[in-house]
């Protein structure tokens, strides 16, 4: 709408959105993004390997959705990657500073320290 | 280092009030630099967009002999984009997937060789001709530039990566003089979630970078529609019709981007320069012939709305416009699909909302309002970006 400076159109416009959305979903069309990214990260493994060796620390943010794998565990009972450490878990306005009883629940933001090798199995683990 | 990082990143965590204020102004000032980086690329693509019109006028009025003047002058580019590629791996293609990698921390970086490679890549291979669009190198110049901003203050990398993400938002609020977008962008496409802390400093350097390029460019919208009235209700079915289409053509439109790199893998080219040699001189007789399908093409939506092409005419142009954008990403040189994509979106529509016309199912008045619906709903298939499409 921006775009085409009106906001008459919406209704049928959100029409048209969803249905070429299911008809891509049942085609299983990938989000384009994420396939280029895949591609060129399997493009340049050798360049990653060059990578690990001298990766550096990184603290993430994560969203934990309802239906995550980690959603409703105690802290001490997820299966955390090696060198990952959970720094700062922030529900609605408060803080809450983790402990090995905390219990995730869905809409936390948790702060994770980790280095970039174990940064993508830390986002499966929470995303998955 | 490593130290002071830690520390000043838990100084962060616990005065979360204020990094979340320092954040918005820092976000302004992003949306500045990447607004001023953005308005320069887009100015030289506009002017680019102009000059080739003039070469191409000029050539078909003297002796065809001076064409080969134009092949040498586009091997020259063909080449320098080449050593800009092999200069700057990360400043191919699109860049939206490489400003995703570098948020989640996958990509390390140096900002200003991205942003010269790009800039300089962007706006010779676009300008040249080949079918690729300004918002994925717009997306990865803010990006950068908020990278470059946040390394020249010596922030941590958490931080940092809230600057990337808003000047990427801001890059392409820049580039299509449209905030909502650059910040639903970075919501749903780089964060994938609606945290307050991306949410500030994405749309204070988004209007910031809207700003700037208003104050370059003007109010204007990006596409110039008619203020139409609306859409009736009895037509409503064919939306259903347009959708489904619209669904069909951008899987398979998907489905050949990620293959357009394997026709490049033929044997025939034995290098990058020949490899981006060959969309630059595919471009030279679409250039006397077809030069609507050159470049990013939103000058040929404004066509479309304002002239009834017949069907053979929108059939031939979405052809071309769909085949040599492919050829013209699959090479490898910075520049994205999004707008060809519009493009070829709205030539669809056109052609659904013609047919309908003419067997008498739709009032012709009603066709424009096909193409920009097509034309918006485009890209979704791709992208699976739900509110950027209403955005």
């Amino acid at each position: 709408m921006e775009m085409t400076a009106s906001f008459k159109h919406l209704v049928p416009l959100a029409i048209v959105a969803v249905f070429s959305y299911v008809v891509a979903e049942l085609c299983h069309s990938k989000p384009i993004y994420d396939s280029l990214l895949q591609k060129a990260l399997a493009k340049d493994k050798a360049n990653a390997q060059a990578m690990e060796k001298n990766c550096t620390r990184n603290v993430i943010e994560l969203s934990v959705e309802s239906g995550s794998f980690i959603e409703g565990k105690m802290i001490k009972n997820i299966p955390w990657p090696e060198h990952t450490l959970l720094v700062d878990v922030k529900r609605g306005e408060n803080d809450i500073v983790p402990s090995g009883d905390t219990k995730i629940i869905a809409s936390d933001y948790l702060y994770v320290l980790t280095d970039t090798e174990n940064c993508q199995r830390v986002r499966e683990l929470v995303e998955k | 280092m490593l130290d002071k990082q830690k520390i000043e990143t838990y100084n962060n965590l616990n005065h979360w009030q204020n990094f979340r204020l320092r954040l918005v102004g820092e976000g302004i000032l992003v949306g500045v630099f990447s607004g001023c980086v953005v308005g320069f690329f887009r100015f030289a693509l506009n002017y680019a967009d102009v000059f080739r019109a003039q070469i191409y006028t000029f050539l078909s009025s003297i002796s065809l002999i001076y064409v080969s003047g134009l092949v040498a002058l586009f091997l020259c580019i063909a080449f320098v984009l080449s050593r800009l590629v092999a200069y700057e791996p990360l400043s191919a293609g699109s860049g939206i997937p490489q400003v995703k990698g570098n948020i989640l921390g996958l990509y390390k970086t140096v900002w200003w060789r991205i942003i010269l490679s790009k800039l300089l890549g962007g706006i010779l291979g676009i300008g040249a001709g080949l079918s690729l669009g300004r918002e994925g190198p717009a997306i990865q110049l803010g990006a950068m530039t908020g990278q470059g901003f946040s390394r020249f203050l010596g922030r941590t990398r958490m931080e940092e990566r809230y600057l990337i993400s808003s000047g990427a938002g801001a890059g392409l609020a820049a580039a299509f003089n449209a905030p909502l977008a650059g910040v639903i962008f970075t919501l749903e496409e780089l964060h994938k979630n609606f945290s307050v802390v991306v949410l500030l400093p994405s749309l204070a350097a988004a209007l910031t970078a809207t700003i700037i390029s208003r104050i370059f460019f003007g109010q204007d919208t990006i596409f110039l529609f008619p203020d139409l009235s609306r859409f009736p209700v009895q037509y409503f079915p064919y939306l259903a019709v347009l959708g489904i289409c619209l669904g069909l053509f951008g899987t398979f439109f998907n489905y050949c981007l990620l293959k357009s790199t394997d026709f490049y893998k033929l044997s025939i080219f034995k290098n990058n320069f020949m490899r981006i040699s060959f969309p630059l001189l595919l471009a030279i007789p679409l250039g006397f012939y077809l030069p609507q399908v050159l470049g990013g093409g939103n000058q040929l939506v404004d066509a479309l709305v304002a002239m009834d092409f017949s069907l053979q005419v929108l059939l031939v142009l979405v052809g071309c416009k769909f085949i040599f954008t492919m050829f013209s990403y699959g090479c490898g040189v910075p520049g994205g699909f999004f707008l060809p994509m519009l493009v070829i979106g709205a030539l669809t529509g056109n052609i659904l909302g013609s047919v309908l016309v003419d067997v008498g199912l739709l009032a012709p008045y009603y066709r424009i309002h096909v193409i920009i619906f097509a034309m918006r709903v485009s890209f979704l298939p791709l992208s699976e970006h739900l509110l950027q499409a209403l955005s």
